[in-house]
């Protein structure tokens, strides 16, 4: 059995006295699409950078491909194609320096890639880096990750900038075709309607904390909304667990976060609803109802 | 190493208007050289000076531009990224920026430089005299001097946390640690060691600033701060390494033995009492030269924090022994203290006067060191050791740094300076001016004065100081003057060969004949005395250790003490080698010994040895080389 393209193990980042991440592990199979998402500081950008062993954990590890990121990290650069939340990429060169100096140091390079992406987005490859709009950036920084025929693609919140046309781009036929050839895609991003469709699991970091880690079919069919004419105490007592309850007109409305239709009907019957609407919930109302300011740790 | 030159290319690409930059500096010299009134100073000239000071300054300019930011920006942007997430190894990134920033240093050095060397042409040495190789390794050494440590500063100023304040105190720890190691070689004037010690480690630590960076990559990577930590872990931990291999070396320097001493020796036997100091060149050290107080009496053996022998004397009534001891450097010459350490008890610890001194200053001391005087760029001051107060202090008429006095006590209160010009390299007449200073009455009077046509004036006095004996070079004449007024008493005859004052007056000198070494000694200008000597390969005076008796050394025979006045040998003793009195600091006046004491020597096997005249014993007090 291959090992997982990412593996995290009781993942720790610590700034002085503030922890920016906490014993996080997970798991990422390879050929999965992933999605990390969160909130602002909640320790994304730290966590990406131990995992890539850019940055050294205060505890626990990262392995990539069953190596250690941080000891064999030079290795594992070049299986790995990166798109850094933060263009760093040096803004004196032009984008072609760039495609020649990282032609030079990856041990694959598909310049064609480069020159396709280039010319779709209008992107002149004579152009200074540093002149670039920030979506240029993002353009230039995915072509040169694909470019380099990654295993794993890391995608650092890689819509920042983009028009629609580019997210869409990148979304359903980089990415799109990325997973069906297997590659392994680790995205975080707060673009979570596009991603809705695409990954395959999902985790949510909040406050440094990995509070959800799961398959995004499972997570789906387990997050649901009812709304309902009844006293809110009704669902209490049920084995129905609320992630969120909110006044909802003159009745309730309720994210349940272990729905199944079987526990829902028992609900009903003995709460004598006459009426109860189920409805799915998006991605974002589940990162909202779970990562979400109101509802506290 | 690919990946080495990769980074390399990327880093000249992206600076490649440093060139440009630098073909705009070398054109300045010529368009300076076009300059109205440039011509006076000659153009080639103009083109050659401002050309390698401008590739001087702009390479060295350069250093510590591309030293802060080459790493340190990226760093503090957070694109060092760039690098890591590529299979780019840590010491390929920062050797391919140092090579990258090394090579822009010297093209643009050369880009400069040579231009105006080759504008200047033949004009080049008439600026510049170090060859132009050297200079270029010289520039080298320094730009990555500057260019490492700008790299370390900015790595720890850029990290904006408190740990910098921890770094100043390591670097006060460094800076007094290195002091203290170089401090007991600057005491013994060990100065071309100190500087070895003092260049091996700098050079020691830029070498590691020159490596650490990789270290500091490979475990901080894009971290400000864990960059800044590593970086500081790794170069404290190799000073600390570097400065404990100093430690060990310098107090295995400084712990050379009388057994360790292997040749060039110089000793000198106190006046009166048991004492001598012996010091000598020591195997595997360099131009450290301990010197070594030793008893005679009981054989006891204890270091002189004291330099070698020239910067040391006994008293004239051989109760104490005082030393100049250099405590550093001020305004490119060494300075230091005059400390002294009694004689007469056995317990007593060397003490400082607290009198400051340096290298070109003139010291006497009075017979009992209750007195010094010291003649320093034209101020002449009476100190009182006893109480640690100025008793006088007066300027010189005469002053300045081509100046050379002779001078001694005359009464615990007046010092007679004998005054003329430091060696020249023609002869010419030269003037000693005679000097009374009564530190009692305030008064400086000119008591007489002398002229000869010399190169330079040797002197010796009498033990009353009442005249003196002067040594005219080249020409070896030499004449007795009254040494208050400057009058001469005589002129010594030619045939008496290097003359020795006696403390009577009279003059002996040892001239070689066809049939062999004559002593003879000159009263009043005549000879009034031949004695011909034992044959011998040379013959060296030593001193007179009784009135009208001198100790010779007959070399590759014997050592005899000869009475002048009859022509006897009186004593004889085989394999002694005994040094010349020496004059102590700048006093001319050649102290007699006391006739009751022993005579200190070296033996054949070079070893320290006691001689009794009176009865011919011979003791070993000092065995050489183990």
């Amino acid at each position: 059995m291959s090992p997982n393209a990412i593996s995290l193990d009781g993942l720790t980042v610590r700034y002085g006295k503030r922890t920016a991440v906490e014993g996080v592990s997970l798991g990422v199979a390879q050929g999965a699409v992933y999605a990390l998402l969160g909130r602002n500081g909640a320790g994304k950008s730290s966590l990406v950078r131990c995992m890539l062993g850019q940055q050294k954990p205060s505890a626990g590890s990262a392995t990539l491909f069953g190596d250690d990121a941080w000891s064999r990290r030079t290795a594992l650069m070049d299986r790995i194609g990166i798109v850094a939340e933060e263009a760093d990429a040096p803004p004196e060169m032009t984008v072609k320096d760039i495609a020649e100096f990282s032609a030079r140091v990856y041990s694959r390079w598909n310049q064609q890639t480069v020159d396709d992406r280039l010319k779709r987005f209008g992107i002149p490859s004579s152009t200074k880096y540093g002149t670039l709009s920030k979506g240029q950036k993002k353009q230039v920084a995915v072509a040169f990750a694909l470019a380099m025929s990654p295993e794993l693609l890391v995608l650092d919140d890689p819509t920042l900038g983009l028009d629609v046309v580019a997210r869409k781009s990148l979304y359903e036929e980089v990415i799109g075709e990325l997973a069906d050839r297997g590659i392994t895609v680790f995205i975080t991003t707060h673009d979570l309607g596009a991603v809705e469709t695409i990954v395959d699991r999902v985790g949510i970091l909040k406050n440094g904390q990995l509070v959800l880690d799961e398959e995004m079919e499972t997570l789906k069919s387990r997050f649901r909304r009812i709304r309902f004419t009844s006293q809110t105490a009704a669902l209490s007592g049920g084995t129905l667990v609320a992630a969120s309850v909110r006044q909802w007109g003159s009745g309730t409305e309720a994210v349940v976060m272990n729905y199944d239709d079987v526990a829902f009907e028992r609900f009903r019957s003995e709460a004598n609803l006459t009426s109860a609407d189920v409805a799915p919930l998006s991605l974002e109302e589940i990162f909202l109802a779970v990562a979400g300011e109101n509802l506290g740790a | 190493m690919s990946s080495i030159l990769v980074i390399a290319r990327r880093e000249l690409r992206e600076r490649s208007f440093i060139f440009f930059t630098a073909i705009g500096v070398a054109i300045l010299p010529y368009l300076i050289a076009l300059l109205p009134g440039a011509s006076s100073f000659g153009r080639r000239e103009i083109v050659g000076a401002i050309g390698l000071i401008g590739g001087c300054a702009f390479a060295l300019g350069l250093a510590i531009v591309l030293g802060s930011s080459i790493v340190g920006r990226e760093l503090s942007d957070g694109r060092l990224s760039f690098y890591f997430s590529k299979p780019i190894a840590p010491a390929s990134i920062w050797f391919g920026k140092l090579t990258a920033a090394l090579f822009t240093i010297l093209v643009t050095f050369a880009i400069i430089a040579v231009p105006a060397y080759l504008g200047a042409g033949g004009h080049w040495r008439a600026v510049w005299t170090m060859d132009p190789a050297l200079m270029s390794a010289l520039l080298f050494g320094i730009a990555l001097l500057l260019f490492v440590v700008s790299h370390a500063v900015t790595t720890m100023v850029r990290s904006r946390t408190p740990l910098v304040l921890l770094d100043f105190a390591c670097l006060a720890v460094f800076a007094g640690a290195v002091w203290m190691l170089v401090r007991p070689l600057l005491a013994g004037f060990a100065l071309k060691l100190a500087t070895g010690v003092v260049s091996a480690i700098v050079v020691s630590i830029v070498l590691v600033l020159t490596v650490a960076p990789s270290w500091q990559l490979s475990r901080g990577r894009t971290d400000r701060r864990r960059n800044h930590i590593e970086l500081s872990r790794v170069l404290w931990i190799s000073v600390a390494v570097i400065l404990l291999l100093a430690a060990g070396y310098i107090g295995w320097v400084v712990s050379a033995s009388p057994a360790d001493l292997i040749s060039d020796f110089q000793f000198d036997q106190a006046p009166a009492g048991p004492w001598f100091m012996m010091t000598g060149e020591v195997k595997g050290r360099a131009d450290y030269h301990p010197l070594f107080l030793i008893n005679s009496a009981n054989g006891s053996i204890e270091r002189a924090e004291a330099p070698f022998l020239w910067y040391a004397s006994f008293t004239r009534d051989g109760k104490a022994m005082y030393w100049f001891r250099p405590e550093g450097f001020r305004r490119n010459a060494i300075r230091g203290e005059l400390w002294y350490r009694r004689l007469d008890d056995a317990n007593a610890k060397p003490v400082s006067t607290l009198i400051p001194i340096g290298a070109r200053t003139h010291i006497a001391v009075s017979d009992d060191l209750h007195r010094v005087v010291t003649l320093d760029n034209g101020i002449l001051t009476i100190h009182d050791v006893t109480r640690g107060a100025i008793a006088g202090s007066v300027r010189m008429p005469e002053s300045g740094s081509s100046l050379y006095a002779s001078m001694y006590f005359v009464t615990p209160d007046v010092v007679r300076v004998l005054e003329r010009s430091y060696p020249s390299r023609e002869e010419r007449p030269t003037t000693m001016r005679i000097y009374e200073f009564d530190a009692a009455h305030r008064s400086l009077v000119k008591t007489g004065e002398a002229t000869f046509v010399t190169k330079g004036i040797h002197l010796q006095a009498t033990e009353d100081g009442s005249k003196l004996l002067v040594g005219l070079y080249p020409s070896r004449k030499s004449a007795v003057v009254d040494a208050h007024t400057g009058a001469t008493l005589y002129e010594v005859p030619e045939v008496v060969g290097w003359p020795h004052l006696l403390g009577d007056g009279s003059v002996v000198g040892f001239a070689r004949e066809a049939d062999g070494t004559h002593c003879r000694l000159v009263a009043n200008g005549a000879v009034v005395r031949d004695i011909k000597l034992p044959d011998a390969k040379s013959t060296y005076y030593a001193r007179e250790v009784e009135p009208g008796k001198v100790l010779v050394r007959l070399e590759g025979s014997k050592t005899i003490i000869l009475n002048v006045r009859t022509g006897v040998i009186e004593k004889s003793v085989d394999h002694l080698l005994v040094m010349q009195s020496f004059g102590a600091m700048s006093d001319p006046r050649l102290a007699k010994l006391d006739p009751n004491q022993p005579i200190i020597g070296q033996d054949a096997t070079r070893a320290f040895v006691r001689w009794n005249p009176a009865t011919g014993e011979k003791t070993t007090l000092v065995k050489i080389g183990g």
